[in-house]
């Protein structure tokens, strides 16, 4: 009977010393969210966007997570609609154990969400392009209550038109015509481009809309072209892009083209083809990672990241794949640095100074939950299917 | 044959109550919960819809609209000249019948596939409107911190609270269906969807039935529409195109056109069904369509009636697709 | 440019869009000749034209002549497998239940359209260049545009001689005027169904192909094509050929001067309002006769 019960004993100890052991134990992964426009109408910025993510996520996790823990991504899709973008982020903070979220892609579905994300308290890196995701005081009576819990990559807006106008302004572009398309990112740029352009000394001499899903944007480009003008900005991402650089074309219209920071990007040249030539864009330094100087500190990580993105995506990545990788880098350094704690990542998000990152060099503060400035934007232009680095 | 109708729907009433009582002790995730509220918002839409293209036998792709008015109406009152939250829902209510009185005079003088393009027409030229008159609706960045609706101190905050509010709307406003379906005006809508000209010769006013339908459906589309605006809190131009215009109606033909519980199904199953599949990742839009052609192809009458007649193995004719309504 | 020479731009930028309306348009009328529905997935038959000339064009590099016929064909099939399976075999016949399940169609093709060829946009190669041509009294259009032209009007004297001449056409029109007395006299209802969803299929990848040089072509790019394509059928009267192609001729002209005499951002809404007033004075369309009423 002794022996018969001493046995047990030890097997039992055994059982539980093997389950203790790391042979047996199954580091829990970290779970962050990934919450994109994988279909609708922003689907194709949205599904790069989850690819830059995931090579992001992959990569830490070849070089073995973070302190042995695997991350994993728990994946929502907004279908572009601001209704089922709220769904969305209350379906993944199901499982509490979310850690941080990155997304949303349209400015739209950012703006539903932000409020949700606020009061939840989960730190949340967007990598939507509207400046009022970080502007727009969460309460309209108190123009100080700023998000705390959001952050975003790609740099203002605002800045990347005045990057253009400084570029104007340097090649003696003085009256200028503003094409847009109608929507929130095009009157956007409306609103940014009646602001930077006099800082600058350039007139907006003439302005029109088209509908993003326009076949022809001739009669606007000939209104335009009446007024005399010696530059055109096209303020859209899409096949307008490729449209209105061909209806130029065909209009004999001598005036420089300029498109907006969201056009450097293979899908360019597919739907601009041969009139694509010869445009010019401000834009992240991934198109042109090979043409920087040495000296820039950001070239050898966007070589390395273009290199790995080429290999598993078998094409070359747009400038808006950089805000989706930043985002997904700054979180899992925050994550590194704090580990998997809410509140803590947020903070730690927030004191990320210095960072270099694909889209530039982030010094995120309290006050500014973007941390990107103007000397981050390139001027680039696109020649023959490729980008050339400007300035 | 009366009788047996109150019957029933004092049963079918009465469970709907103790459901919405009981049911949140049953759910814990907010993510049940918002699925739930959407499918009330979509339910008060589809039962005004209903009257419409069920009963009066007209067709509207355009009702995104009104929905949208209802949001857009409720927060620029509320949100830019600090309207009292209740008179603002209910002065959106007025102004979206009366925008639905203007055109629904001249459209339902159409026929056929004319009104459809005349509702898909207004539809698009109010979104549109959404959109550019910025100065008021915040343009295509949207209007953003509409305030939670309240009762005295109690404020709809939370998806719980916005649960038992949007969900004690959807009973009122399914009652007051009832309520219309079993008047004279009720038979009078039924007489018009069977046959116009026999109602017209009948006294029945047809044109202005209609128009009337017309509006109620609109101003149901309106409480709807102010409903979701106050628990999102942040509306945009976007949420009201003709996508949403013609999920709706699909909601009404696959819950079954005529059937006012087939209203509450028709929302509850193609909402839930838009969320489950998305466990079929990036197929989720190809199994959507596919669902619904299934139930369009045989199920036309409906899921409800469908699901009734397969159990008591009746054979479908056409006329009972008409004749169905209840 | 002067102002008389902006107004020449205008108008022939409104016309070529009219083209593209036109041929839409008639793909909506042949259907509902033959069977009284609204066809929405005449959109997606738009989109896959485009597509599957990218396809063969650009991927397959087959011959462009070869790739169009190929193409409309692709569509054609499409259209009548459609017809010959969920359409034929719905259960109720009823108009709006048929009608939302070509919306139900409509999503499955272009969710599969997402899957094969991803969501960018991509361009097709013009059929005779870029170069563009300037027109005398003012305006300039690249040669894709006389493609446009040239292929609208074949297409127009083609589809005149079917319905005039051949028997196929005219029981077609027997069809569309009373079903059941053209069955009675020994038409097949269902062959003549299933041909219209083929034509529907071919001419609606036929305007999605000549436009894919300029616009370029995507996965969705028929949802708005097809609805003003709709819009142009009813304007010029639903069923009417010759509506169809008054229809798109106005419909583009008003988008064109909208865009560029008014205002550019309200140029959908202008020409949706002033379809709604032709509608008001005329409920049945330009050309249109009166609807076969429900007694």
């Amino acid at each position: 009977m002794k022996r018969k019960s001493f046995m047990i004993v030890v097997v039992a100890l055994t059982v539980s010393f093997l389950m203790g052991t790391p042979f047996c134990y199954s580091a829990e992964p970290i779970k962050i969210a990934g919450i994109f426009a994988l279909t609708g109408r922003a689907a194709h910025i949205g599904t790069s966007q989850r690819d830059a993510v995931i090579l992001a996520i992959d990569d830490v996790n070849q070089k073995g997570g973070i302190n042995g823990r695997m991350l994993e991504m728990v994946m929502g899709d907004t279908e572009s609609n601001p209704t089922k973008a709220v769904m969305a982020l209350k379906k993944v903070l199901e499982s509490q154990d979310v850690v941080a979220i990155i997304g949303p892609t349209l400015t739209g579905t950012a703006m539903a969400m932000r409020g949700f994300i606020e009061k939840e308290k989960i730190p949340t890196f967007m990598h939507s392009g509207g400046d009022v995701i970080l502007k727009a005081p969460l309460d309209k009576k108190d123009p100080n209550s700023l998000p705390k819990w959001t952050f975003k990559s790609p740099y203002k807006a605002a800045d990347a038109m005045g990057k253009i106008c400084q570029y104007m302004s340097k090649h003696g572009i003085k009256n200028i015509g503003f094409l847009y398309s109608n929507e929130g990112f095009g009157k956007d740029g409306l609103r940014n481009v009646m602001v930077q352009a006099p800082k600058y000394g350039v007139t907006v001499a003439a302005q029109e809309a088209f509908q993003p899903r326009d076949i022809d944007i001739t009669a606007q480009l000939t209104r335009i072209n009446a007024k005399g003008i010696d530059g055109i900005i096209a303020w859209t991402v899409g096949p307008a892009m490729g449209i209105i650089a061909k209806n130029i074309k065909q209009l004999g219209i001598k005036a420089p083209l300029f498109e907006c920071h969201g056009a450097g990007d293979p899908i360019f040249w597919k739907v601009a083809g041969k009139a694509g030539e010869g445009v010019m864009m401000p834009s992240t330094k991934i198109v042109v990672g090979d043409q920087l100087p040495d000296t820039d500190i950001q070239k050898q990580k966007i070589i390395d990241y273009v290199k790995a993105y080429n290999e598993k995506f078998k094409h070359e990545p747009g400038t808006m794949v950089a805000y989706g990788a930043d985002a997904a880098f700054i979180v899992i350094e925050a994550i590194k640095k704090a580990g998997p704690d809410r509140a803590k990542i947020r903070d730690a998000i927030e004191n990320t100074k210095g960072y270099v990152g694909m889209s530039g060099i982030y010094n995120i503060s309290p006050q500014d939950h973007n941390g990107l400035s103007m000397k981050d934007i390139v001027m680039i232009k696109a020649t023959k299917g490729s980008w050339k680095l400007l300035e | 044959m009366n009788t047996l109708l109150k019957q029933k729907d004092i049963l079918g009433f009465g469970a709907l109550a103790v459901i919405i009582i009981i049911l949140p002790l049953f759910v814990e995730s907010k993510y049940y919960f918002i699925v739930l509220n959407v499918i009330g918002l979509n339910t008060i839409v589809v039962v005004g819809l209903n009257l419409l293209i069920g009963f009066a036998g007209q067709i509207s792709l355009g009702h995104a609209a009104f929905y949208g008015l209802g949001s857009y109406f409720s927060g620029i009152l509320t949100v830019n000249y600090g309207f009292p939250l209740w008179p603002a829902m209910v002065v959106g209510m007025m102004a979206t019948g009366a925008v639905a009185y203007l055109i629904g005079y001249p459209s339902l003088k159409l026929r056929g596939h004319y009104l459809v393009m005349a509702t898909l027409g207004f539809g698009i030229i109010i979104n549109i409107l959404m959109g550019e008159l910025d100065q008021f609706t915040g343009g295509h960045d949207g209007l953003m911190g509409i305030p939670p609706l309240a009762i005295g101190g109690l404020v709809f905050d939370n998806d719980l609270k916005n649960f038992y509010l949007i969900w004690s709307f959807v009973f009122l406003c399914m009652l007051a269906a009832r309520n219309l379906l079993n008047s004279r005006v009720g038979r009078a809508l039924r007489a018009i969807s069977g046959s116009e000209v026999a109602a017209n010769s009948l006294g029945i006013n047809t044109a202005d039935y209609k128009v009337k339908v017309f509006v109620l459906s609109a101003m149901f589309a309106s409480i709807s529409g102010s409903l979701y605006a106050h628990y999102i809190t942040f509306i945009s131009p976007s949420s009201y195109d003709f996508h949403y215009s013609i999920q709706v109606v699909t909601m009404v033909i696959v819950g079954g056109m005529g059937s006012l519980w087939g209203s509450l199904l028709g929302a509850g199953v193609l909402t839930f069904i838009s969320e489950a599949l998305h466990v079929a990742k990036q197929y989720h839009i190809i199994a959507y369509g596919v669902f619904l052609c299934l139930v369009l192809v045989f199920l036309p009458e409906g899921i409800l009636m469908g699901i009734i007649n397969l159990f008591l193995k009746r054979k479908t004719q056409q006329n009972i697709i008409k004749g169905n309504r209840q | 440019m002067d102002f008389s020479q902006q107004i020449a731009q205008y108008i022939v930028t409104g016309l070529t869009i009219g083209a593209i309306y036109a041929i839409v348009a008639m793909g909506f009328n042949i259907i509902h000749n033959a069977t009284g529905i609204v066809n929405f997935a005449q959109c997606e038959f738009i989109s896959l034209g485009g597509m599957f000339m990218y396809s063969l064009v650009v991927l397959f590099k087959v011959n462009p002549i070869i790739s169009f016929f190929i193409s409309m064909a692709g569509v054609a099939l499409i259209g009548a497998l459609i017809e010959i399976g969920p359409i034929r075999h719905a259960r109720s016949k009823e108009i709006i239940v048929l009608i939302f399940l070509t919306i139900g169609l409509s999503e499955v093709l272009r969710g599969i359209a997402q899957e094969v060829w991803g969501t960018d946009n991509v361009g097709v190669p013009a059929f005779s260049g870029e170069n563009p041509i300037h027109l005398l009294g003012g305006g300039t259009i690249v040669p894709q545009h006389i493609w446009i032209f040239a292929i609208t009007v074949l297409v127009m004297l083609m589809l005149h001689y079917f319905f005039k001449k051949t028997l196929m056409g005219k029981a077609m029109r027997a069809t569309a005027v009373n079903r059941r007395a053209a069955a009675l006299v020994g038409i097949s209802v269902n062959r003549i169904t299933l041909f219209s969803f083929a034509f529907s299929g071919a001419l609606g990848a036929v305007a999605g192909i000549i436009i894919a040089p300029i616009s370029t072509t995507s996965y969705d790019t028929g949802i708005m094509l097809g609805l003003k394509g709709f819009a142009a059928a009813i304007l010029g009267g639903y069923g009417n050929f010759a509506g169809a192609i008054l229809g798109g001729v106005i419909l583009g002209l008003l988008e064109s001067l909208g865009a560029g005499l008014v205002s550019s951002q309200y140029k959908d809404a202008i020409a949706f309002f002033i379809l709604l007033l032709v509608l008001f004075l005329k409920p049945t369309g330009i050309m249109g006769y009166g609807e076969a009423e429900r007694v």
